[in-house]
């Protein structure tokens, strides 16, 4: 079976327990307006331009059959994206990494073949592949594929959701996956909409229903300045978790660092401006979690 | 603690007079003009060491500093002149880069060794070579006893009782107590620089003096803490070298391993102790270096990556799954291989047991270049290679191999005399060590210099053979371009390199986006194997001046930009006089698939055929090492690379001075990760702006 990836990160150590493999899926159903993996929202490939690695040499203008690449008189690079038809020439010719195209399909051989590479390095770590996005859950049967690969192989598999997808799914992958992390984005119905575009129902839904089948559950919430940025809200998620039964919670502090791939992308990101937290900021938020297992985290 | 103290005294010390080494030397070569040279060196060696001013710190606890090398007093007549004409061997003819057996001295002390040299001088008395050179080396452990004593009487002065009291006793006596032993280990060492020795090591510090540590724990003489101290206030006056004498010594200390006569496990306390204060110190000098054997615990290694995330940069770790069969291939006794240790940087060594290392640096890519122009300098024009033949008549990738081989031959013909020829100077028995004979196993038995056949086994050598990306890189091009994909010929390959890619962009580009070493891609990291397996054979030819083997090593220092000055364009891509790759790793930038892939493809050359060594340079970011779980995720790595037979790695935090080279040379580091908040991200692909953000949170407390 084919599924939609963005990219494959190897040896990659903050989705989860020891050296891990995450699977990036491409496509959201969420519209998250700080999303830090912009790149991972559409299903389509789409064009990376990373305009500080560009010397303008011109190479790419020269095999682009659309017109899309253009060296000035001024001798600048330009890019007009309306005329890129994702051919992906460009991107193959770049020698400085200045263009990409993110999103391919690949079997899910082809991605098992990348993660059985570095199986040695889960075994000695405790690791794994986690299944990540975009949303995974959003091409259900390939991410029950790839973690029935992976089980087979004796590898462990996290599923990094915002649990969007009806429990029928998770049931599907439960059997593969014994460890879950689950995005909390607001705590109540009105909000989550507001913020994400997606529901919250469906969300603790599927966390009770994955702590009752008895699995590892992390509750990963982004903490955002201006949307849930304060003791007062996270006492209103602490409550919205507490019937779930879900014990594990990380605080993600809200960061820019992801702005340039906006402008890669050719979109402006909303929160450029906005200053990353710092950890330090957040340890107050950390009373609002009474009774829980709850750290800050990045 | 007294390092606090000392740093604080040290760092007021300043250099009183002129440098006075051949002053000294002189007036003892004059003593005696009618005797053997031996003698007359050993009269040279003695008055070197007694005459010198004897310098003690008010927070001394193992006495010995180089201070005494600078004099006030008027200089011996001609000194210069004398000292030139005696002459002595340099690194390269076995002067230094030498590990002493100090398990065996510390067992015999000064009068163990004395004894010795006696029982030899009657057992030689009719050969008068013998007796010279064991009278010489007998002169110079008098010297070495009076040297402590004058030191017991200068620490006396200060007021220092235990510890002229520790001096006085080995002066006379084998060491019992850990201080003892200590203070003779390091005696040893400084009086080694006072003869212009560099790199010599310690060894493995942490064995030979554990009995003396255990003892005086069991006792309740020393405690843990102060071992530290103790050790911590002798190896910070390695920053004496740096003070004094405006450059670090490398003097390499080798923890952890396995034990010789059995291989287990011989991590103990002292080697956690010495580490420790190896970090108190936290100077370049005392290089460090952790053994690691499949029996070494995790806990040990996270130690290590603790103390290299301080921005120490040591030890680097060694694999000895794969050291000892290396060793084991050159016929040296089990026991010995397992007992190995390090000089310099990474050159492996059986201690007190051969004459001093001596290693050289061999261009590989360059011979690449030679084979692709028959054997003529791209960038002279030149010949200075056989006519292997013109680039139209290599039909297939084995015929172009076989000329490659052609040309590394010829190179490692014209290397081997440039090493020999070093020796034609030198007469050895007027080229005789007698001090440093008498830390080596065999020379007093046999009445024999170390570098006379005294030792127990011949010298061995190493030759450093770099550019190991450059050429699997560029070999998997041609392969790829002409041989597989013929997209272009290998006459008009070698006409682009020749033009330096001057309007073959796009034909270069096509050589860029060939496979690279370092992403565990088997077609292109099988030349990597190739490449020493090839080496392997080809110097495996050669025996040094005393019939020891010559090794490889995957190393190049800093010589790889060096290196690559004097090579033309290469079908990796590499720009004409660029640097070529460094040491073992992948070529700057093009390891694409991160630290896991690196490290496999790493892993697939034999190391086993690279006695001498290699070096694996990677970097991270400080909160890698910071962080505990992060930092198991570093041991985890490197347990696996050398489960997999991998044989060096050494660890870097990423300075400021990188990630600021990195936003002006984007290119060098693209496959530089940083971890950013929730996703891994190359840096130079951040915004300026954040570039700068991260160079700030980087900045770290260094020494």
């Amino acid at each position: 079976m084919k599924g939609r990836i963005s990219h494959i990160q190897r040896f990659s150590l903050g989705d989860g327990p020891g050296i891990r493999t995450t699977v990036f899926f491409k496509g959201c159903p969420l519209h998250c307006a700080w999303c830090h993996n912009p790149e991972t929202i559409h299903t389509e490939k789409q064009l990376m331009y990373h305009k500080n690695l560009c010397v303008s040499c011109g190479l790419c203008a020269s095999v682009c059959g659309a017109g899309a690449h253009m060296i000035t008189s001024s001798g600048e690079h330009e890019l007009s994206r309306e005329k890129c038809v994702l051919c992906g020439k460009c991107a193959s010719v770049c020698p400085h990494g200045a263009l990409e195209i993110n999103g391919k399909v690949l079997d899910s051989d082809e991605i098992m073949k990348a993660i059985y590479e570095d199986k040695d390095f889960y075994a000695e770590s405790g690791g794994g592949v986690t299944l990540s996005g975009g949303e995974p859950l959003s091409q259900p049967e390939f991410a029950v594929e790839l973690a029935r690969k992976c089980s087979e192989a004796g590898i462990r598999v996290l599923i990094d959701t915002a649990a969007q997808a009806s429990f029928e799914v998770f049931e599907d992958i439960m059997q593969y996956a014994d460890e879950y992390y689950v995005d909390l984005k607001a705590a109540t119905e009105e909000d989550y909409r507001k913020m994400t575009g997606g529901s919250l129902k469906p969300v603790t839904d599927n966390i009770t229903g994955l702590v009752k089948a008895g699995k590892s559950v992390t509750i990963r919430i982004p903490v955002i300045p201006g949307h849930n940025f304060s003791v007062e809200y996270m006492k209103k998620m602490a409550d919205v978790l507490v019937p779930t039964g879900a014990k594990t919670v990380n605080l993600l502090p809200f960061h820019n660092l992801c702005a340039e791939k906006y402008t890669a992308l050719g979109r402006k990101y909303p929160y450029s401006d906005i200053e990353s937290l710092k950890k330090e900021q957040l340890v107050p938020l950390l009373e609002s979690f009474k009774g829980f297992d709850a750290i800050i985290t990045n | 603690m007294s390092l606090k103290e000392l740093k604080s005294e040290m760092s007021t010390s300043a250099v009183r007079g002129k440098y006075s080494i051949n002053s000294l030397l002189a007036e003892g070569y004059s003593k005696n003009l009618q005797q053997s040279n031996v003698l007359r060196r050993a009269d040279g060696i003695y008055n070197l060491f007694v005459g010198h001013r004897k310098h003690v710190y008010k927070n001394d606890r193992i006495l010995g500093s180089i201070q005494g090398i600078f004099s006030e007093e008027e200089p011996f007549p001609d000194a210069n002149k004398i000292v030139s004409e005696m002459g002595r061997r340099t690194f390269g003819t076995g002067y230094d880069h030498y590990a002493p057996n100090y398990e065996h001295f510390l067992q015999k002390g000064i009068p163990g060794v004395i004894a010795d040299i006696d029982s030899s001088l009657k057992k030689y008395e009719d050969d008068s070579q013998k007796t010279d050179f064991l009278k010489a080396a007998r002169k110079t452990m008098e010297a070495m006893s009076v040297v402590l004593c004058q030191y017991a009487d200068e620490a006396q002065k200060l007021g220092l009782e235990k510890e002229a009291q520790c001096c006085r006793y080995v002066a006379t006596n084998a060491p019992e107590t850990f201080s003892q032993a200590l203070q003779l280990v390091f005696m040893s060492y400084i009086l080694f620089i006072y003869e212009e020795r560099y790199a010599m090591a310690f060894g493995r510090m942490d064995q030979y003096l554990y009995p003396y540590y255990k003892a005086d724990v069991e006792s309740g003489a020393l405690t843990k803490d102060d071992a530290e101290d103790i050790v911590a206030c002798a190896l910070y006056k390695l920053h004496e070298h740096t003070q004094f004498l405006g450059y670090d010594d490398v003097a390499n200390i080798a923890i952890g391993g396995v034990k010789p006569e059995d291989g287990s496990d011989a991590v103990n306390e002292l080697s956690y102790i010495i580490l420790d204060a190896v970090n108190d110190c936290h100077i370049p000098g005392p290089n460090l270096s952790a053994r690691i054997s499949k029996n070494t615990d995790a806990e040990f290694v996270d130690a290590c990556l603790k103390v290299v995330g301080t921005g120490l940069g040591y030890p680097a770790m060694m694999n000895d799954e794969a050291n000892i069969p290396a060793l084991e291939r050159y016929g040296y006794a089990l026991e010995d291989c397992r007992n190995y240790c390090m000089v310099g940087c990474i050159e492996n060594f059986i201690q007190g047991k051969q004459p001093p290392w001596s290693d050289g640096r061999y261009n590989s890519p360059k011979f690449l270049e030679l084979a692709l122009n028959d054997g003529v300098d791209m960038l002279t024009g030149n010949r200075i290679g056989p006519e292997t033949g013109t680039p139209d008549k290599f039909k297939t990738m084995d015929e172009f191999l076989a000329a490659l081989d052609e040309q590394m031959r010829y190179g490692a013909e014209k290397y081997m005399e440039f090493i020999h020829g070093a020796y034609s100077k030198i007469k050895p028995e007027d080229y005789q060590s007698p001090f440093l004979s008498c830390f080596c196993d065999g020379c007093i038995e046999k009445g024999l210099d170390i570098n006379m056949g005294g030792s127990e086994y011949p010298s061995a050598h190493g030759a450093a053979c770099m550019g190991i990306a450059t050429i699997a890189d560029s070999l998997a091009a041609i392969e790829k371009l002409v041989y597989n994909d013929k997209v272009m010929s290998l006459e008009h390959m070698t006409e682009i390199l020749k033009a330096n890619f001057e309007g073959y962009e796009k034909e270069r580009s096509l050589m860029l986006a060939c496979p690279k070493y370092g992403n565990n891609d088997d077609f292109v990291d099988k030349y990597a194997k190739w490449f020493i397996e090839e080496h392997y054979k080809v110097f495996s030819d050669y025996r040094t001046v005393d019939g020891g083997p010559v090794y490889i090593a995957i190393a190049s220092n800093v010589q790889n930009i060096d290196a690559g000055h004097c090579i033309a364009a290469t079908p990796d891509g590499r720009l004409s006089q660029s640097e070529v790759s460094d040491a073992a790793s992948p070529m700057h930038g093009m390891d694409k698939k991160g630290p896991t892939a690196a490290l496999l493809s790493l892993s697939k050359p034999d190391y086993t055929k690279s006695a001498t060594g290699t070096v694996v340079n990677q970097k991270y970011p400080p909160s890698m090492f910071e962080d505990d779980e992060k930092r198991k995720k570093l041991g985890s790595l490197i347990r696996v690379y050398f489960n997999h037979g991998g044989q060096e790695i050494q660890m870097n935090t990423v300075s400021r001075d990188i990630l600021y080279d990195a936003m002006n040379n984007p290119d060098k580091y693209s496959s530089m990760v940083v971890r950013v908040s929730g996703f891994s991200a190359y840096y130079t692909k951040l915004l300026p702006s954040v570039q700068l953000d991260i160079l700030k949170r980087t900045e770290h407390p260094s020494i």
